[in-house]
């Protein structure tokens, strides 16, 4: 019935809007405001209660893009959500800006769901608005929610769908409604890829896409008194089975806050900076952070104590020095039957993403304590190469196919290649890197697949029931969460690059490769790569960088912070910098270390006049050794400091600078002197 | 064309949520355009609401409005450099029958604005009014907003000291400062036991502390208790401020370092900071409360009574009557001025406007007359000292010495003048 009002409208239309009006979905999430969590300083819980709802940030991103492809080609906008009654006030707010229609999933056994059921839910939402409506055109999510950060419900609800999917769309660049298609540029680590999709289509958006749109009073008030419509379970012919807890292969097994650090050695150097300068320097060339330009490089972490990241116990501590296998320290064996341990080797064309070999290396690990393999998956055309490397960051095994069909990522026929493969070995567990596409990725597979995924993590372990646990940061790190996934196999999770550590590489260590081959066609395949712009990564070199010198606002204005300057200059060290002082521009964007900045961890990170909110430590804190100059003997980054000194930073580095000038460990000076 | 309501009402705080619930109960069509993320989340007040004007609004209030604590003792202190001088009184009976409570902006208000939601009235959050929309006779008719336009028969500008709205309708001009004070405020956490025991309260019981004295500017302090916070505050006239240089926070520093004050906060940490702006002008200082189309109440109106620290009850008042005023408006079917006069007559019927018609020589009879606000708190102070202060002298002579500091500081003809100049004027 509605099929024939929307065909009459286009009727009248003309017959190349033949498809007009649009059908078009956007799915949003209501979530705490983390701006406003705080932790209860008595019990370090998150603090839950009197936190504000808001709808989840990218989704509003999603919304504007729905709402300009209504202004510009006429559309139903539909917003669909799915939890407890409060919700509603979000799809108010959706309404308020210029939604049509709003459609809330609030059932109690839809509760606890995790994103497979998640998905599996929405799922059927979209089936009984496409039942209602006819069939949807376009389906928008925001990149990711910032409470649960797995950014996996937009591709796995493309999968169900049979949508392609561009996830991490940055902008929609063409769209062409008679042969319907539109391309768009997507997000990737290393740069940009214009795409070519069909609509029908699934697009999550990022925060670059646009600037969501205020609501008009009117738009308010429509808001106010529109009608936002609940489904049950039942109204959306749910499958008990496949929703909430029940439905969800993961679950959360335990949450914990992560403890006050413990203290680092902290001094007071208000009443005499020299002599903290001077304290500070002896420290630092005392356990190696600094060192006289051109001695040989091993450094050993200060304090084990202070570490406490559980991941501390993978293998190695230096990227330097090649290690063998049996250097590994010994695990404890985990009894019983298990299967093997696979790492996707993410690439593009060949050159391998760094995240790969990290994982590589934790998998070691893992396979050690299951006592059985460590296998890479290698997806491509022409990378066999990349099979000669896993076997030497560690794999036994390497599953290779090569097909010109594979030859760039593209989330259709690798998910299919990998779920082949899958399907025909069990793995235990399978591990991709926590990266644009390796999620992507991961969404998608684990919906074909129908098994539980583990997005985020930053830490892995295997409890003595031989369940795989993996434990992700919540709310931007304020709350840790321990995730098991006890009923399917495999495993999937995805980790967070640069928190585990790349293993030594042995060179021409051998190992069994498996060839297999897959039916694939290029015409079967929806998505097209127009073009790709590598984009020189935003502080590429910080992420590589050994020593960074990094400043907060407490520097005061950018005239002063060229004392950051001189003193990285003097260590040759990077310069980074806070969220903060990149905002005031004293520094450019590529210099963030933070949340939305770079993920560094070097051997030493020197951190001068920056407090050490939550957003810049999860940025910095797996640092090697963190060294702080504040003046607030309360600054939260004397938390995660190893060394830190209390007072006037002005008078301080100026001091440093002399020690380290005088003790003959100025890098600056022996570059000098070797020109 | 923009949607039409029977009334527009600008602002969420007390006399807008009072006006709003008045006139949507009487199933006029009512909107209410608040600026903050939600009703309260702009709003500051000392702390304290009271009962009786609450219950003509929710007469049943008490069952559900978060009070902090119900107000049993009221307190008077005249400070001077180490010492103070109190009076104060505790009643079993205020606990009884309320009187006052304190009470968090952020949550009342809130609540209160619930209330009208309740009654049917529409609440549209963080919209800011920039102005009123007149008809081509220059009647109000609306008023715009960031987000667009709205249309009303009558608008009830509620919003604040600052009110956009009557300087739009060209109804005042700025204030100026010597009839504005600048008010800063800060709550401490303490926990419950703590303040209980610290002011001898207990369970919901609560005290009022109003502060005065000790300082050249002409300034007025208070303490309250909340459930497990204390707020302290301080406000002074701008133009005083100006005139001695000296910052809010300085007097606020000031006051918490007082050794009468300080180990009432002994171990509380900081919680909020916050400060506004109180209409002080009194009665001489109201700006026409109404026009063509349009109501002034509350802070907006400068209805405000600076001596007895209320700017709440006079707010929910003269909203409700403003609300009242738009029903008969309504029923008549005219929103000229002369109908919307009688808003003007019912303040004037009620305590409002008596009680600042009354005292309305006062705040500018106490701004020039400076022995009141620092002279007499420290003579008052002084005497009290020789009072309780034993040294081996007979009383006579502290009797004497007391007689001495009085006159030596102000002299017979100056101490009569005094008495009889404030007789006059608040009595």
């Amino acid at each position: 019935m509605t099929h024939s009002r929307r065909e009459t409208v286009a009727l009248k239309r003309g017959s190349v809007l033949s498809k007009l009006p649009l059908n078009i979905v956007v799915c949003i999430k209501q979530v705490p405001d983390t701006n406003d969590m705080r932790i209860d300083p008595k019990t370090n819980n998150l603090i839950r209660e009197g936190v504000p709802s808001v709808v989840n940030p990218t989704d509003l991103n999603a919304l504007e893009e729905a709402l300009r492809f209504k202004d510009r080609y006429g559309a139903k906008v539909s917003v669909l959500s799915m939890g407890p009654p409060q919700a509603e006030q979000s799809l108010r707010e959706a309404i308020a800006m210029g939604a049509d229609a709003a459609y809330l999933l609030t059932d109690r056994p839809f509760g606890g769901a995790d994103t497979l059921a998640t998905t599996y839910a929405l799922w059927r939402g979209m089936l009984k608005l496409q039942e209602q409506d006819g069939p949807v055109d376009l389906v928008f999510f925001g990149k990711v929610a910032i409470d649960g950060e797995t950014g996996q419900v937009g591709p796995g609800l493309a999968a169900r769908l049979h949508f392609p999917v561009i996830t991490y769309c940055s902008s929609i660049l063409h769209v062409d409604l008679d042969k319907r298609y539109l391309e768009a540029e997507r997000r990737v680590d290393d740069g940009i890829e214009t795409v070519r999709v069909p609509i029908p289509c699934a697009i999550t958006v990022t925060e670059e896409a646009n600037e969501p749109r205020q609501p008009t009073l009117e738009g308010l008030l429509r808001a106010k008194r529109a009608k936002i419509v609940y489904w049950n379970k039942d109204a959306v012919q749910a499958d008990p089975k496949q929703i909430g807890l029940i439905g969800s292969p993961t679950y959360v097994k335990k949450v914990t806050t992560p403890p006050p650090k413990k203290r680092g050695e902290i001094i007071d150097g208000r009443e005499n900076p020299k002599e903290a300068a001077k304290w500070l320097i002896d420290k630092l060339v005392q356990i190696g952070a600094i060192k006289r330009y051109g001695a040989i490089e091993s450094a050993n972490p200060p304090g084990a104590e202070l570490v406490s990241n559980p991941t501390s116990t993978s293998p190695s501590s230096s990227t330097g020095t090649p290690q063998a296998d049996q250097n590994v320290a010994p695990q404890r064996k985990i009894p019983g039957e298990h299967g093997d341990v696979w790492v996707y080797v993410e690439h593009r064309r060949g050159v391998p993403a760094r995240v790969s070999w990290e994982l590589l290396g934790e998998g070691k690990r893992l396979a050690q304590m299951y006592g059985t393999k460590l296998c890479a998956v290698v997806l491509g055309d022409g990378v066999e190469q990349l099979a000669y490397e896993s076997f030497a960051y560690g794999a036994d095994t390497v599953y290779l196919i090569e097909h010109p069909v594979l030859r760039d990522y593209r989330n259709e026929p690798y998910s299919k290649a990998f779920a082949y493969l899958s399907n025909k070995y069990r793995p235990e567990v399978i591990l991709m890197g926590g990266t644009y596409n390796g999620r992507d990725l991961a969404g998608v597979l684990a919906t074909l697949i129908s098994t539980g995924l583990i997005a985020d993590c930053t830490s892995l372990d295997i409890d003595e029931k031989g369940g795989f646990n993996g434990t992700r940061p919540d709310f931007g790190g304020k709350e840790m969460s321990t995730i098991v996934c006890p009923r399917t196999k495999p495993t999937m999770a995805s980790v967070r690059p640069r928190v585990m550590k790349v293993p030594p590489r042995i060179e021409g260590r051998k190992g069994n490769l498996v060839r297999e081959t897959i039916d694939l066609d290029e015409n079967e395949v929806k998505e097209k790569i127009l073009a790709f712009t590598p984009v020189e990564k935003a502080g590429a070199r910080l992420e590589n960088a050994d020593i960074i010198v990094a400043g907060g606002r407490g520097l005061g204005n950018a005239k002063n912070f060229s004392l950051v300057e001189q003193l990285a200059e003097e260590l040759g060290a990077q310069v980074a910098a806070t969220r903060a002082v990149v905002y005031l521009g004293w520094v450019s964007k590529d210099h963030q270390v933070g949340q939305t900045g770079v993920t560094v961890r070097p051997r030493l990170y020197i951190a001068l006049g920056i407090s050490g909110a939550v957003q810049h430590l999860v940025g910095m804190e797996n640092s090697d050794t963190i060294v702080a100059i504040n003046k607030d003997p309360e600054a939260p980054i004397f938390g995660v400091t190893h060394f830190g000194i209390v007072g006037d930073l002005f008078k301080i580095v100026p001091a440093m600078i002399d020690e380290i000038r005088t003790r003959g460990l100025s890098r600056k000076a022996a570059v000098a002197l070797a020109k | 064309m923009p949607e039409k309501f029977d009334v527009v009402i600008v602002g969420a705080g007390p006399a807008g949520v009072s006006a709003a619930i008045t006139t949507s109960k009487a199933g006029l069509s009512t909107l209410v355009i608040e600026r903050g993320d939600f009703p309260g989340s702009k709003n500051m007040f000392g702390g304290i609401v009271f009962a009786k004007p609450t219950a003509q609004i929710v007469p049943d209030f008490w069952r559900t409005a978060p009070i902090e604590r119900r107000v049993i003792e009221y307190q008077y202190w005249l400070l001077s450099g180490e010492s103070h001088v109190s009076i104060s009184h505790r009643n079993q009976k205020f606990a009884k029958e309320l009187n006052s409570f304190t009470a968090l902006r952020a949550r009342f208000d809130r609540w209160f604005a619930q209330q009208a939601e309740a009654s049917g009235a529409t609440l549209i959050t963080k919209t800011t009014v920039t102005g009123v929309l007149k008809d081509s006779r220059g009647a109000v008719n609306g008023v715009t907003t960031d987000r667009g336009e709205v249309l009303a028969n009558v608008v009830i500008a509620c919003d604040g000291v600052n009110s956009l709205i009557a300087k739009g309708a060209g109804m005042h001009e700025e204030w100026k400062p010597q009839d504005i004070a600048l008010a800063v405020k800060e709550t401490y956490s303490l926990a419950k036991e703590k303040i209980d025991e610290r002011f001898n309260l207990r369970g919901d019981e609560g005290i009022a502390i109003m502060i005065y004295g000790g300082r050249e500017e002409e300034f007025a302090g208070f303490i309250y208790t909340n459930k497990d916070t204390i707020s302290l505050g301080i406000g002074a006239i701008m133009s005083d401020l100006a005139k001695y240089k000296t910052r809010p926070q300085d007097l606020l520093e000031w006051i918490k370092s007082h050794p009468s004050i300080k180990p009432l906060l002994e171990g509380s940490s900081l919680r909020e900071y916050s400060a506004h702006l109180i209409p002080e002008g009194g009665f001489n200082k109201i700006p026409p409360l109404y026009g063509d189309g349009i109501l002034v109440a509350g802070d907006a109106a400068m209805l405000v009574n600076a001596l007895n620290w209320e700017g709440t009850n006079f707010a929910m008042y003269s909203g409700k009557f403003a609300g009242q005023t738009a029903i008969e408006a309504k029923k008549n079917g005219r929103f000229d001025s002369s109908q919307l006069a009688l808003y003007k007559q019912y303040l004037e019927e009620s305590f409002v406007l008596k009680d600042l018609k009354k005292f309305k020589d006062v705040p500018h009879y106490i701004s020039t007359h400076r022995q009141y606000l620092t002279l007499y708190p420290e003579i008052i102070n002084t005497i009290m000292y020789k009072f309780f202060e034993v040294d081996g002298r007979p009383k006579e002579d502290h009797i004497r010495d007391m007689k001495k500091e009085i006159y030596n500081r102000r002299g017979r003809i100056g101490l009569l003048l005094d008495a009889y100049g404030l007789y006059r004027r608040a009595t």
